[in-house]
C-alpha cells in the first residue's frame, strides 16, 4: 500500500514535466515576431529584439552549449569595436548598456588592445559615465578616455566586488543619503544583481517579520528607493511615486522582476559551476517555466499578474463548478438508486431518455433560455450546469450500481431477506459512494467548458469571461497560466480523491484503483 | 460469422430506425447543392455547360454572385436547373430575423441568411466533423490502447501518463489558447484538440477492455500457440472490441457536436462563415427566436438519437 501510494505520488514528478512541456509546446505554436509581416513594417528593429527576447527567443530551446553572460558579451563587443566595421554602432551601444557590469571584464583588459581600438572603446564608455555621475571632457576626447577609465579603475576596483556591492545596496536600502545613493549609482548595472535580491528578500512576506524592515514606512522607503537606482542604471521608465502603497510596490517588484528574468544574463557573470546550470537554465524552456512558477505567469497585456487575477475569479467558478457536480451526482445518484430499487423497463427508459434528452441539450441553449426566463440569477446558473452536466454520472452510476448490485455481498444480503430499499441504501450504497467521488474529481475538466458557457449565459465575471476576453485579446499569458493550473488542480484533485477512496475501504489497493480509474 | 450477425443487426428495429435516420441526413448533407445554392444544378450559358457551377468553381460569374443576378444575365438561348430553394447558406439579404415564406421556408436568421439553406450545409459540416473527430478519436485510441494493455510495462506507463496528461487540459482551455495563437480560426485546430481529448478517454477504455478481453480463454490458447502479444491484442482481440468501441464512437461523435456549440458560443468555434449546427445553435447569442434554433436542435436531437439506437442495437447483437 504504501508502495502504491509513493509510486502514484512519484509519479507527479513527471505528469508535472509533461504538463509544463505541453504548455510549452502551445506557447512555441505562436509566431515569431520576426516572421510576422504585420509587425515587420510597424516596429524598428530594436522594439523588434526587445519583443523576441522578452519571449526567449534569442535563446535555445532546451540546451544551451555556449550561454551567454556579460563577459561574452564584453567580447563580443571588443571585437565589433576593434573590426570598426557597420556593426559597431550597435556593440557601443550594447557597451553602454552593459553599463558598469562589463567593467571588471573590460577596465583591467584595456591596455591589451591595440590603441586605435582602446581609444573607441573608452570613448564607447561615456554614456556609462554619465549615469554613473563622474561625466566630464575626459571621457569624451579620445586622446584622454583611456586615461580616464585606466584612472577610474585604480582607484575604484575594490568596489566592484560582489561582497562590497552587496553591502552599498543594503546601506542604501536601509537609509537615503547622497553619499550612499552616490556609491551605488556609481557602481551602475554592477549593482543590479544585488538590487535584485533585495528586492526579492523585501517582497517575501517573511522580511515583515525581521527587525530591519519591521516598520512599513522603511520597507516601502527602500523599495521605491532601489527601483530608483534600478531605473536610473538601466535607463528604463519603471519607478514607483515616493508616495505608492504597498499593492504598487510590490506590482512594482513583480514588474522588475520579470523583466530580471528576461535580462539578467545581460548582467551576470557565469562562473565555475553556475557555467553549467546555465546551459541549461539558459534556455527557452526553462526561462518561460521560471516565469511560470515564480513569477506567476507574467502579467499577460493586464497590469495585474495572471495569478492574481486567477485568484479573483476562481472563487465564483469554483463555487459554481463543484455545487453543480455536487449536485448532479447526487441526482444521478438518488435516479440510479430508484432504478436498482425498481426493476420496471419503464422507469429504466425514463432515466435513459433522461439523460439523452440531457445529453443532447446544448448548454448554450438551455442557458440563454433560463437566462430569458427568469434573469440572472446563481442558484438558476447552478440548476442548468447541473442538468447540462448530468449526463455522464447518469451513466457512470448506473453501471456502478448495477455491477455492485450483481456482486455477492448484495446477494448474500438478498438472500438473508433484506428489503430491496435496505439493500440499496445498507450496502450497494456504501459500496458505491466512494468509486463516485473518484469519479467526480476526473469529471472537473469536461465540466469546465459548460462552466464557461453558463458563465457567459448568466453574465456571471468568473474565469469564463476572463479566457473569453483573453482569447480576443491574444493573452497567452493567462491561457497558459490557466491551462497550467487546471491541470495541476485536477492532478492534484484525483490523487487525493485515490487516497481517499483508498483509506476508507482497506481492501483496495491503489493499483486496482488505477484500473478503475482507466476505465472510466 | 460476420455476415450472420450483420444479418442479425438488422433484426432490430432501433437499428433500422437509425439507418434511416441518418441516411435521411446524410443524403440532406450530401445533396447539399441540389437543395439550396445560389448557383444552377446545371447551367447552359454563352454555348457551354456546366454541372454544379457551385462546388466545382468554374461558373462564368463571379464568387458569391445571387441567384437573382444570374437568372439576370441569362439569355434566351441559356438554360439552367436551378435547386428547390434559390439561396446559398452565405447569401446576406435584408429581411433579417423573418418568419417562413415562400423564398425562405424556415425563414432569416440575425444576417438575413436563408435557415433552411443554412441547416442543409450545417448538415454536411457537422456530420463531416462529428464522423471525422470519431474515426480519428477510436483509431487512436485503439492503437494506444491495444500497445498499453498487450505490452504492458514500460508502454503502458507511458501511454497512461499520455492519456493523464491529455485528460488533465480542459478542452475548452486547450481551445482556447490555440484560437489565441492562431492568426485565424481553422476547422483542422478545432478536430486536433478534441479528438485527443476523445482519443485519451477511448484509450483508457480499450486499455481495459483488452485487459479483460486478454484473460479469456481463447487469449490464453493464442498465446500458448506462440502468437504475439501485439498478434493477440490486434487480431484475436479487437473483433471484441467491436461494440463497445462503437458505443464510445456514437458518444465521441454527438459530444463533438455538442462540443462545438459550446465553443461557438463563446466565440471560439468554426470560422462563422461555415454554416454548422453548433453554429446556428450559437446563434442564440444575437436573440435568435425559435425558428432558427430548433429546426438544428431537432437535427441534432435526431442524430444523437439515432446513433444511440444503432449503438445499443450493435451492443445487444454483440452480446449475443
Amino acid at each position: 500500500m504504501l508502495r502504491h501510494a509513493l509510486r502514484r505520488l512519484l509519479w507527479i514528478v513527471p505528469i508535472l514535466i509533461g504538463v509544463t512541456l505541453a504548455s510549452f509546446a502551445l506557447l512555441s505554436y505562436l509566431p515569431d515576431p520576426a516572421d510576422d509581416p504585420a509587425l515587420l513594417g510597424t516596429l524598428t528593429a530594436e522594439q523588434l529584439a526587445s519583443l523576441r527576447r522578452a519571449r526567449f527567443l534569442d535563446l535555445p530551446r532546451f540546451f544551451n552549449q555556449k550561454p551567454l553572460d556579460v563577459a561574452g558579451r564584453v567580447e563580443q563587443a571588443l571585437l565589433r569595436i576593434g573590426i570598426d566595421d557597420g556593426r559597431a554602432d550597435q556593440a557601443r551601444a550594447d557597451l553602454a548598456r552593459l553599463g558598469g557590469a562589463a567593467l571588471p571584464h573590460l577596465l583591467p583588459r584595456l591596455d591589451a588592445l591595440p590603441p586605435a581600438a582602446r581609444a573607441r572603446v573608452a570613448v564607447a564608455l561615456a554614456p556609462v559615465a554619465e549615469r554613473m555621475g563622474i561625466a566630464s571632457a575626459e571621457a569624451v576626447d579620445p586622446r584622454l578616455a583611456v586615461a580616464f577609465w585606466n584612472r577610474f579603475w585604480a582607484d575604484r576596483a575594490p568596489d566592484f566586488r560582489a561582497a562590497s556591492a552587496r553591502r552599498a545596496v543594503r546601506r542604501f536600502a536601509q537609509h537615503a543619503s547622497a553619499t550612499r545613493e552616490g556609491d551605488v549609482v556609481e557602481l551602475d548595472t554592477y549593482a543590479l544583481d544585488p538590487i535584485m535580491l533585495l528586492l526579492d528578500e523585501l517582497a517575501s512576506p517573511s522580511s515583515v517579520g525581521t527587525a530591519e524592515w519591521a516598520q512599513p514606512d522603511v520597507r516601502l522607503g527602500a523599495i521605491v528607493r532601489l527601483i530608483g537606482a534600478a531605473a536610473h542604471v538601466t535607463r528604463r521608465e519603471d519607478k514607483l511615486a515616493p508616495s505608492a502603497s504597498e499593492r504598487d510596490a510590490l506590482l512594482g517588484i513583480r514588474r522588475w522582476r520579470d523583466w530580471w528574468l528576461v535580462h539578467q544574463s545581460d548582467y551576470k557573470t557565469h562562473a565555475g559551476a553556475a557555467r553549467f546550470v546555465a546551459m541549461l537554465t539558459e534556455t527557452q524552456y526553462a526561462r518561460w517555466a521560471e516565469r511560470a512558477l515564480l513569477a506567476g505567469f507574467g502579467t499577460g497585456s493586464e497590469s495585474t499578474g495572471v495569478l492574481q487575477r486567477m485568484e479573483e475569479r476562481a472563487p465564483l467558478t469554483l463555487l459554481l463548478m463543484t455545487s453543480a457536480l455536487l449536485l448532479a451526482y447526487l441526482a444521478a445518484m438518488a435516479l440510479a438508486v430508484l432504478g436498482a430499487m425498481r426493476s420496471s423497463p419503464r422507469l429504466e427508459w425514463g432515466i435513459i431518455g433522461a439523460s439523452l434528452t440531457a445529453l443532447a441539450t446544448p448548454t448554450a441553449c438551455l442557458a440563454v433560455w433560463a437566462m430569458q426566463r427568469a434573469g440572472p440569477a446563481l442558484g438558476l446558473a447552478i440548476v442548468v450546469l447541473t442538468l447540462s452536466i448530468i449526463a455522464s454520472p447518469l451513466t457512470q452510476t448506473r453501471t456502478l450500481l448495477t455491477e455492485i448490485a450483481r456482486s455477492d455481498y448484495v446477494r448474500a444480503a438478498r438472500a438473508l431477506g433484506y428489503g430491496p430499499a435496505r439493500i440499496v441504501v445498507g450496502h450497494a450504497l456504501r459500496g458505491a459512494l466512494l468509486p463516485v467521488l473518484a469519479l467526480a474529481s476526473t469529471e472537473m475538466p469536461l465540466a469546465m467548458g459548460a462552466t464557461f458557457v453558463v458563465e457567459k449565459a448568466f453574465g456571471i465575471a468568473g474565469l469564463g469571461e476572463e479566457t473569453v476576453r483573453a482569447v480576443q485579446t491574444h493573452d497567452v499569458a493567462w491561457l497558459v497560466g490557466l491551462a497550467f493550473v487546471t491541470a495541476v488542480t485536477v492532478t492534484f484533485t484525483s490523487i487525493a480523491a485515490d487516497f481517499a477512496v483508498a483509506a476508507a475501504d482497506p481492501r483496495l489497493t491503489l493499483a486496482s484503483l488505477r484500473h478503475q480509474r482507466m476505465s472510466t | 460469422m460476420k455476415s450472420r450477425r450483420l444479418h442479425q443487426l438488422f433484426g432490430f428495429a432501433g437499428w433500422r430506425l437509425g439507418l434511416v435516420v441518418l441516411a435521411a441526413l446524410g443524403v440532406f448533407g450530401v445533396f447539399a447543392e441540389w437543395i439550396a445554392a445560389d448557383m444552377p444544378i446545371y447551367l447552359e450559358f454563352e454555348g457551354k455547360s456546366y454541372v454544379l457551377p457551385a462546388l466545382t468553381h468554374h461558373a462564368p460569374f463571379r464568387e458569391g454572385a445571387r441567384s437573382e443576378e444570374i437568372a439576370a444575365v441569362l439569355g434566351p438561348g441559356d438554360r439552367a436547373v436551378w435547386p428547390l430553394f434559390r439561396s446559398g447558406p452565405t447569401t446576406e439579404t435584408t429581411t433579417r430575423m423573418a418568419g417562413a415564406s415562400a423564398a425562405h421556408p424556415l425563414g432569416t436568421d440575425a444576417f438575413g441568411r436563408d435557415v433552411l439553406a443554412r441547416l442543409v450545409y450545417a448538415t454536411r459540416a457537422s456530420l463531416a466533423l462529428g464522423a471525422t473527430i470519431a474515426l480519428f478519436a477510436v483509431a487512436i485510441g485503439l492503437v494506444l490502447g491495444c500497445f498499453s494493455g498487450a505490452l504492458g510495462g514500460v508502454f503502458q506507463g507511458l501511454i497512461e501518463r499520455f492519456v493523464e496528461i491529455v485528460s488533465v487540459f480542459p478542452a475548452v482551455v486547450a481551445i482556447a489558447l490555440v484560437r489565441a495563437l492562431e492568426q485565424r480560426p481553422s476547422v483542422a485546430s478545432l478536430v486536433l484538440v478534441v479528438t485527443a481529448v476523445q482519443g485519451a478517454s477511448i484509450a483508457r477504455l480499450t486499455h481495459v477492455l483488452v485487459i479483460r478481453t486478454l484473460a479469456e480463454e481463447f487469449a490464453v490458447g493464442a498465446k500458448a500457440m506462440g502468437a504475439s502479444p501485439l498478434r493477440i491484442a490486434f487480431r484475436h482481440v479487437t473483433p471484441h472490441l467491436v461494440a463497445p468501441l462503437a458505443v464510445a464512437a456514437v458518444f465521441a461523435m454527438a459530444s463533438a457536436v455538442l462540443i462545438e456549440t459550446s465553443l461557438t458560443f463563446l466565440d471560439l468555434g468554426v470560422p462563422a462563415k461555415l454554416a454548422s449546427w453548433g453554429e446556428m445553435l450559437g446563434e442564440i447569442r444575437w436573440g435568435a427566436g425559435p425558428w432558427i434554433i430548433v429546426p438544428p436542435l431537432l437535427a441534432l436531437a435526431f442524430t444523437v438519437g439515432a446513433l444511440y439506437a444503432m449503438a445499443d442495437a450493435l451492443r445487444r447483437a454483440f452480446e449475443r
